[in-house]
């Protein structure tokens, strides 16, 4: 009997376990990047980036990311739409900075109209998913990152 | 040692060229003849001083980079040749960022992609230009790694190749500028060093030509000479012309190293 109702007890904790942490349950970046886009605008000025290149823009360590989707401008501004799902928020944050520090030092040579931009990039979490947003709206973009966040 | 990697690399190119080569048969003759072409062309080094081409070269041109090549669209001599670029190009942005158009109205919201778009990955497609000059790498010089570029600057490599396997390409090293901001000695200089042996190794891989700026337009501190720049990175019209001057007398012509040998 008790064996019964260990067993069973075991069962229902694996459930339970299961169920905290379903697969379905990590943030669908995509989906929140492209809403984004679409709110701000921006879907004239940006395009969606594939992850290698994303790789190649932010150098992120391996196992930073579950996932992340980035659109970017596809003009001469410093425009940028970002959402990372982190395993690890601190250094995915860190490379984030260091992109904008990068971003910035360009503009500044190029398109100084920018530099205020970039330095007044939203950058928010909410312990695992970070959101990045460059454009000229800078309350709209802090209202959508608070969106995407669930704040 | 550097000579025995020659004389290796040239082995190992007769051997590859073999498998590939043209074979010519004689009817008239009962021996059968096997031709093959012999590389002699050193990919390890850059392209060497050569007799100037004339002004008829740059019907067959085609210059593509980053802001450092606005100046030979700005101030070229040649107005046979095509020009162009993308001021703060990112190379991993190649195919997004918009081609500069000096004669292009700035961008206005909600015009929609047109032809004011084209990249110059676009460019790259469409060119039937023969002579290549590629000039990347200087936005990305704070990059932690130059992997991820090399890795697309072969992209376009291959693009290039696949689409006209004899075009001549040179792949221009990032000269080094006086300064670059966020960027102080001797990290510059660090990140110069590791940014152009990248760009060593895509020439020498893919059997086309580079072009090191810094034998030949630097001053006596190793860096661009001052007349050249007006900022420190980009050419003034003198510094333009000189780079022409350079362009026009670091030509490779193929028949000078390419020899057909029959056996």
């Amino acid at each position: 009997m008790f064996r019964k109702f260990v067993s069973s007890l075991c069962a229902v904790v694996m459930l339970c376990g299961c169920g905290s942490q379903p697969a379905s349950s990590r943030p669908d970046t995509a989906a929140l990047a492209a809403k984004a886009v679409k709110d701000l605008g921006l879907e004239e000025k940006t395009e969606e980036l594939e992850d290698r290149i994303v790789q190649g823009l932010f150098f992120f360590e391996e196992d930073t990311l579950e996932s992340s989707s980035v659109y970017i401008h596809n003009d001469s501004s410093a425009d940028i739409v970002a959402v990372f799902d982190a395993k690890d928020v601190d250094s995915c944050r860190e490379k984030i900075d260091t992109y904008l520090q990068t971003t910035k030092l360009q503009m500044q040579n190029y398109y100084p109209d920018e530099v205020f931009k970039v330095d007044n990039a939203v950058v928010e979490d909410n312990g695992s998913l970070i959101v990045l947003i460059v454009c000229d709206d800078l309350q709209a973009a802090k209202k959508e990152a608070d969106t995407l966040l669930g704040k | 040692m550097k000579k025995m990697m020659t004389i290796l690399l040239v082995l190992g190119l007769s051997c590859g060229c073999s498998s590939a080569a043209e074979t010519e048969q004689s009817a008239d003759n009962e021996a059968e003849y096997s031709c093959r072409y012999i590389d002699s062309y050193d990919y390890d080094n850059p392209a060497p001083y050569s007799d100037p081409v004339d002004d008829s070269y740059y019907d067959d041109v085609l210059f593509a980079g980053d802001s450092r090549m606005g100046s030979v669209a700005l101030y070229g001599r040649h107005d046979n040749a095509h020009v162009e670029f993308v001021t703060s190009l990112n190379l991993m942005m190649i195919d997004i960022m918009p081609i500069d158009d000096l004669s292009r109205e700035p961008y206005v919201e909600g015009a929609g992609k047109s032809e004011e778009t084209r990249t110059l990955m676009d460019v790259i497609y469409e060119n039937e230009r023969n002579n290549i000059y590629l000039l990347f790498g200087i936005n990305e010089i704070r990059n932690p790694s130059f992997d991820a570029f090399a890795a697309k600057f072969q992209e376009i490599l291959d693009v290039i190749l696949e689409k006209n396997p004899h075009a001549s390409v040179y792949i221009i090293l990032a000269y080094h500028p006086d300064y670059i901001s966020g960027l102080p000695e001797p990290a510059l200089t660090i990140q110069l060093v590791d940014l152009n042996e990248h760009l060593i190794t895509l020439a020498r891989n893919n059997h086309v030509y580079y072009l090191d700026l810094d034998n030949g337009l630097d001053d006596e501190d190793n860096t661009i000479r001052n007349e050249y720049v007006a900022d420190g990175l980009h050419f003034t019209p003198t510094g333009t012309h000189a780079l022409e001057d350079y362009f026009a007398t670091h030509v490779i012509r193929r028949e000078d190293y390419v020899q057909k040998v029959c056996q």
